[in-house]
């Protein structure tokens, strides 16, 4: 059995330097489209935290830290996406198998210690800040309304606490131990 | 337009081999032709990078394997597990072809033994085949006589 002539043998579709021309347009443009719309949607909530800033007119020191929460969580999650970037450079494509998963291995390890910090602080931030943010509203209605407005909230950060956040956090730790256990077991391909 | 008359010249040499590389990985067409088409935008991201430290074979071999490891990444089930089962196999036996066979026998194998019998069939060196995996040229000398062992007992089972 001649496998080295099977496998010669095989057809292979023919190279197609328009289709791949297509491609590396179309890299090109969902690489800029990426970067837009970061930008822009970065644009939009510093727009929108500043109207509320001004439209609400804040007198409390409570409803500026509220915001400046609010805002924390969203640079946490910049933050956690802008140190994943240089890590992500580190992974070269012409390095030897062997190094490529051994990196791989680490990039995967890191993010999934990353992932579970930046939802708990995202999460600290994001409801402590909206509790803080409240509380000048909640101090001019009557004591039922601002406690009804403050059962909602609780209720619903305790919802994102006790619910939402283990949820994502398992979500994404299941997603990425499997990966992890895959690239560990080519690794051990690696002794014969 | 040097650098893309440069990469429209490395596309057309290597595409036939880096598409039977990416064949020997998955099994799978459309999937191998994915692949091929993602190696080749990664090699125009990079063409610049290349410093001819090492043969543009190398290189270009090096960014299609990592690539194909990557997909452990992806949801998509490697190829092994979409194998058809014993029974399927048998019953479809007849209409096989010995390249179907070659390419479900290559699958059935661990991910980096498929990388190692591909780039062997592809006719590259050997000392090559270890500088891309990263392993020792005895390494990948003993392994290739194991995967080649193993391929013809599985065509001899299959009554080649």
């Amino acid at each position: 059995m001649d496998i080295k002539n099977i496998w010669k043998a095989q057809a292979v579709p023919q190279a197609d330097l328009q289709e791949i021309k297509a491609q590396l347009s179309a890299f090109k443009t969902k690489r800029i489209r990426k970067i837009v719309f970061t930008n822009v949607s970065l644009i939009f909530t510093c727009i929108a935290v500043v109207s509320v800033g001004l439209l609400s007119q804040p007198r409390f020191v409570s409803t500026w830290t509220g915001i400046g929460l609010i805002l924390a969580a969203m640079i946490v999650f910049l933050a956690v996406y802008n140190k994943m970037t240089p890590v992500y450079k580190s992974l070269e494509t012409d390095m030897s198998n062997q190094e490529f998963l051994q990196i791989l291995q680490k990039i995967k390890e890191k993010e999934k210690f990353m992932h579970k910090q930046m939802m708990n602080l995202y999460f600290v931030f994001l409801s402590s800040g909206l509790a803080l943010y409240l509380f000048e509203y909640t101090s001019r209605m009557t004591q039922t309304w601002a406690v009804v407005a403050y059962l909602i909230t609780l209720s619903w950060i305790a919802l994102n606490w006790f619910v939402l956040r283990p949820m994502q956090i398992k979500k994404e730790e299941s997603r990425l131990n499997k990966v992890i256990e895959k690239i560990t077991s080519i690794q051990e391909q690696w002794v014969v | 337009m040097a650098e893309i008359k440069n990469f429209d010249k490395v596309y057309l040499d290597f595409w036939d081999r880096v598409f039977r590389l990416c064949m020997g990985y998955t099994g799978n067409e459309a999937w191998a032709k994915d692949l091929s088409q993602e190696t080749f935008v990664l090699v125009w991201q990079n063409l610049d990078k290349f410093r001819e430290e090492s043969q543009l074979s190398t290189w270009i071999y090096r960014i299609a394997t990592n690539h194909c490891l990557r997909q452990v990444e992806k949801d998509k089930k490697q190829n092994s597990a979409e194998l058809p089962t014993q029974h399927e196999e048998e019953s479809s036996s007849e209409s096989n072809t010995e390249l179907e066979l070659l390419h479900r026998f290559i699958s059935e194998l661990p991910e980096t033994d498929r990388i190692i019998i591909t780039l062997e069939l592809e006719e590259v060196k050997q000392s090559e085949i270890a500088q891309i995996l990263g392993l020792s040229e005895g390494n990948i000398r003993v392994r290739i006589h194991r995967i080649k062992e193993r391929l013809t007992q599985r065509f001899k089972e299959n009554g080649y």
